[in-house]
């Protein structure tokens, strides 16, 4: 198994009786941030429920760092960092007790810094007058809770689920600001991977994408490769039948069309009169995703 | 010993603790008032129609305060329950888990036990009969083993319909133990002085089913921890 993947699983399974994640192939590179991208019962949350041993997967074997395997091991989980997506704590926590625990279960965790991320995050701290519980604060509140509880801890792998889906657009910023910071401390060793809808908020925070859809791996790949692999085609609408075949996932109206198509096409795109552009990741992330839709 | 103090705390934080200390200093307090108003009246009809069916009501708070942790503490084994994942995702979660049952057990033991302490004081000041809290107290192990034996139900249904038959059952047979049934009828003093044993074999029983109880939640609850 290669070192430098934090996550490596292979025939990665889980089944319910309405669902099945996989099998899954995938190697999540060290050192990066990974964004998990796909349509909601795309399997994001199961995945990463399975990853930080919440639940148990049906089938497959998960490496972490290179050679440990067993996430049931307290030391692996001491290197972990995770973040559910909503409720992750009891309602009636307050930050107080949320350092209490979080002190008594991880050796790692500074109970001063999470003072100090809290106040940052302007989320109450154990150190407020009169700490609100859980259930009395905002779904972004909490989050903001959350991320401060696990950002206060010595960890080589985050794993954040939905980190941005309740946070303000100026929070989200903030927190790809965090994410950049806790790579960079790492230098090289420290890796994140979270799932998100908000691609174009959290463009800025991911390096390396994976893109799922109902259970399946259906791309994977450093975002910056990903751009020159698939191309946006723009054109009128006058071509757009003639160009189709070679679009993955297209849209189009009476005067003008988009898609997606491969970059290799790009120069017979080009001859029929079809504009190409570098995607951006949402652009990347809605063909893509339309694409593995329209395959079904 | 500490271990299964730190395991509690990691699942209550440190609100149960203390909110433990002071509803026992409540009561604390209250021993204090009726002792005042006992002195002060010197068991005059005041302080009797004032404290008229008070055992009845208050016994009955000895097996709730047992019931509070457990029940909180087993309903974090249900996936639908905020603080599932993050107690999942801990490390030694399976571990933890089994030593915060033990101790959630041992607490809301001792809690009852002091409660029934407290409230033995009161009425004894009182001149109140004391049967219904020995019931009460018997009671807190029958519930204790009850809920140690369906925490794990996931169905929030089925173990109402559990505990709704139990309570039912138990306040139908409280009725014998109530110093206000009929004088003719089997009280807990006709109890004591004519079938002695009849009690021992209603006390030992209730343990034991709490000792089971017990045993058969430690036993599983590893396993049933993470069930997914």
């Amino acid at each position: 198994m290669d070192n430098n993947f934090c996550v490596s699983a292979r025939g990665l399974t889980k089944k319910y009786s309405k669902f099945t994640l996989g099998a899954l192939d995938i190697d999540i590179p060290m050192g990066f941030s990974t964004a998990l991208i796909g349509a909601n019962g795309a399997g994001k949350t199961t995945l990463i429920d399975i990853l930080c041993g919440v639940i148990r997967r049906s089938e497959g074997e998960v490496t972490y760092f290179g050679s440990d395997k067993d996430i049931a091991s307290p030391a692996l989980r001491e290197r972990i960092g995770y973040c559910a997506s909503n409720a992750f704590f009891p309602q009636g926590f307050t930050a107080k007790d949320i350092a209490v625990s979080m002190e008594l279960a991880y050796a790692s965790f500074d109970r001063k810094k999470f003072a100090e991320l809290c106040e940052k995050f302007e989320v109450d701290s154990e150190f407020t007058k009169k700490p609100r519980q859980m259930i009395k604060q905002s779904d972004g509140n909490r989050m903001r809770t959350c991320l401060a509880a696990v950002l206060a801890r010595n960890t080589e792998l985050l794993v954040l689920d939905e980190p941005g889906s309740s946070l303000d657009p100026l929070m989200r910023d903030r927190l790809c600001d965090r994410m950049r910071d806790y790579l960079d401390e790492g230098d090289g060793r420290k890796s994140i991977i979270f799932s998100t809808h908000n691609i174009a908020d959290m463009e800025n925070a991911a390096d390396y994408a994976v893109f799922m859809d109902r259970g399946r791996l259906i791309e994977s790949g450093f975002i910056e490769d990903l751009k020159e692999k698939y191309m946006i085609a723009r054109g009128e609408a006058k071509d757009y039948e003639q160009a189709k075949p070679l679009l993955m996932s297209s849209s189009a109206n009476r005067t003008v069309f988009d898609g997606l198509a491969l970059a290799e096409n790009a120069e017979k795109l080009a001859a029929m009169g079809v504009d190409s552009e570098t995607p951006t990741l949402q652009q990347l992330s809605i063909g893509l995703l339309k694409y593995a839709e329209e395959q079904r | 010993m500490k271990k299964y103090v730190n395991a509690f705390r990691m699942f209550f934080g440190r609100c149960n603790l203390s909110s433990m200390a002071a509803f026992l200093g409540i009561m604390g307090v209250m021993v204090l008032i009726v002792a005042a108003l006992e002195f002060m009246t010197a068991g005059g009809d005041f302080t009797a129609g004032m404290t008229a069916g008070m055992s009845i009501m208050l016994s009955g708070v000895i097996p709730l305060t047992g019931m509070l942790f457990l029940n909180a503490l087993y309903s974090y084994a249900n996936p639908a329950t905020p603080g599932h994942k993050y107690f999942l995702s801990l490390p030694d979660s399976g571990e933890q888990f089994r030593r915060a049952v033990i101790s959630a057990n041992v607490f809301s033991l001792a809690l009852g036990l002091v409660l029934s302490a407290v409230m033995c004081m009161i009425f004894t000041l009182l001149h109140i009969d004391l049967g219904m809290t020995y019931f009460g107290l018997v009671l807190l192990f029958v519930l204790l083993g009850l809920c140690n034996f369906t925490g794990y139900v996931r169905n929030i249904a089925v173990r109402l319909v559990v505990m709704c038959g139990l309570f039912a059952c138990t306040g139908f047979a409280a009725g014998f133990f109530s110093a206000d049934n009929d004088e003719e009828g089997i009280t807990f003093s006709y109890l004591y002085e004519k079938a002695p044993w009849l009690l021992f074999v209603l006390a030992g029983t209730a343990v034991l089913m709490f000792a089971a109880g017990l045993v058969y939640s430690v036993g599983v609850s590893r396993r049933k921890w993470v069930r997914e």
